[in-house]
């Protein structure tokens, strides 16, 4: 058994799910790197390993519920109680059109986004709650507060925001705290992807951010170390932006002078 | 001059203000405590300093235009442009409904906890704009996101979440962050002998947040260090809650069965 804390990360094998990993391995914790992509999750946990971290890597889907179940098991027999749980699967959207939308696009957002990380949760909160700690984190998005021509993806994150709050209400009386982040167009690598294919403008990352930066996934990494830590032992339900003031600035920039 | 970064804490003497200015100096920034009560600002600096940390008292009257400027003159000169503000100062008062509610009541209550704030960061604000960066936070309050019976003080507390998203918005680009917090029933001193004199029942806060503990001032202060740190660089307009859950758990619990 690792003498850190066992986290897992869902789509730990690339992007804010990877800076993650490597961010709580640092920290001295456990990290599982926990992804359908099998094979770069292994790469990733090894590039872990290789720099004094602690990682394994673990192949699912997170739109299974065995598959799930199977992960929570697999990882508490192996390694030991999970103390942190990760909720980084997902998946992006092109803008468009609700009349417009592929159905069959619209249910894989939905599967992967809420409804893998409900799944998530149900498996291993009731473990949790039996121990009397752990910790849950959810990925959120500026979508979570925020209107955008994103039909599938938009309404995928409010209801992530909800789930937080109403698990954090459920969870909080067994020492169990649950809370989220909400990053904007952080430079991750499925961005990166996007980019590359032209379908987003990386000149436009950073419109509207208060502070003129770009985002990138350490930064968000760092706020879920902290909302994962003892210093953060009397906050749950929040969901914490992470977005260099888009938020703020976009409503802001807007006023017409 | 300090070769530590100089935060000023106002209403540093007591406490959230002083569990934050002790905080920040075992971080080892060199903490200005800026408070109106000069023997318990005093006290808290003599403190600080037996615990090997570095400090030093102002006298400080937040509804003082004239106050404000002359502070922040003051800690320049000193010791250094001031890198860190936490506008801690604040007043509460007893459950009234707005009928019943004095003006000079609403008035002295404004004054300090929303007019003061405003006042300290519009003049530390615009020297840390010219100075090239900072960060401020402000201490909102659950009472920022709910209507509660403390009329004047939650109508400030949601003014103030207001004002820290403007300041961001407006600062941002001279890379001055502007966040809060809003912490829940706080265990500070001031509440402790609530509790002994029986004018405040323990069980009863406990049982309304959803983790079954009190927040303490410490945990505040730990939000603030984290807020103000490197590591939340890329957040900037936000107000944390800081409140064992409180604002999911009041309406999760309400729902009837």
């Amino acid at each position: 058994m690792p003498d850190g804390r066992i986290v897992v990360v869902t789509g730990g094998a690339r992007g804010i799910g990877l800076a993650t990993a490597k961010r709580f391995a640092k920290g001295g914790d456990f990290a599982v790197l926990a992804d359908v992509r099998g094979e770069l999750a292994r790469q990733s946990a090894a590039e872990i390993t290789q720099s004094g971290g602690e990682a394994a890597a673990c192949e699912f889907d997170v739109s299974q519920e065995d598959s799930v179940e199977t992960l929570v098991s697999t990882v508490e027999r192996e390694h030991g109680p999970i103390e942190v749980w990760i909720n980084n699967a997902g998946i992006l959207e092109n803008p468009g059109k609700s009349t417009d939308k592929d159905m069959v696009e619209h249910d894989r957002i939905w599967a992967v986004n809420y409804r893998g990380l409900y799944l998530c949760c149900r498996a291993v909160a009731p473990r949790m709650a039996e121990r009397g700690h752990g910790c849950i984190l959810n990925l959120a998005s500026s979508a979570s507060f925020k209107a955008f021509p994103l039909v599938a993806y938009g309404p995928s994150k409010v209801a992530v925001k909800s789930l937080t709050e109403v698990l954090a209400g459920e969870l909080g009386p067994h020492g169990v705290r649950v809370n989220a982040v909400a990053s904007h167009a952080a430079l991750s690598d499925e961005m990166r992807a996007r980019i590359e294919e032209g379908e987003r403008d990386p000149e436009k990352l950073d419109k509207d951010n208060a502070i003129p930066k770009v985002i990138l996934p350490e930064d968000v990494a760092e706020g879920i170390f902290f909302l994962c830590s003892e210093a953060a032992h009397a906050i749950t339900g929040v969901t914490l932006p992470i977005d260099y003031g888009w938020l703020v600035g976009v409503t802001y920039n807007a006023y017409p002078k | 001059m300090s070769e530590s970064r100089v935060t000023v804490v106002t209403g540093g003497a007591s406490g959230i203000g002083q569990a934050t200015a002790r905080r920040f100096a075992s971080g080892d920034d060199f903490v200005v405590v800026a408070d109106l009560n000069e023997e318990a600002g005093r006290t808290t600096v003599d403190e600080i300093e037996s615990a090997g940390g570095k400090s030093a008292f102002l006298e400080l009257d937040v509804t003082s235009e004239e106050s404000v400027i002359t502070m922040a003159d003051a800690v320049e000169k000193d010791h250094g442009p001031i890198g860190a503000l936490i506008n801690s100062a604040g007043i509460i008062h007893n459950p009234q409904t707005i009928t019943e509610f004095s003006l000079e009541e609403f008035d002295a209550v404004h004054s300090v906890n929303y007019r003061g704030t405003f006042l300290c960061c519009r003049e530390i604000g615009a020297r840390m704009q010219k100075q090239g960066g900072g960060t401020m936070a402000n201490i909102a309050s659950i009472l920022s996101f709910m209507p509660y019976q403390v009329t004047a003080y939650t109508a400030g507390k949601a003014a103030l979440k207001s004002l820290t998203e403007i300041l961001a918005a407006e600062m941002g680009e001279k890379n001055v962050r502007v966040n809060a917090v809003a912490p829940g029933y706080v265990l500070t001193p001031a509440m402790k002998a609530r509790i002994e004199t029986g004018h405040r029942d323990p069980n009863v806060m406990i049982q309304q947040n959803a983790l079954p503990r009190l927040v303490t001032a410490e945990n505040v202060g730990d939000a603030l260090w984290f807020l103000c740190s490197d590591e939340a660089s890329a957040i900037t307009g936000v107000t944390l809650p800081v409140d064992c859950g409180i604002l999911c758990a009041l309406s999760y619990r309400a729902f009837p069965k």
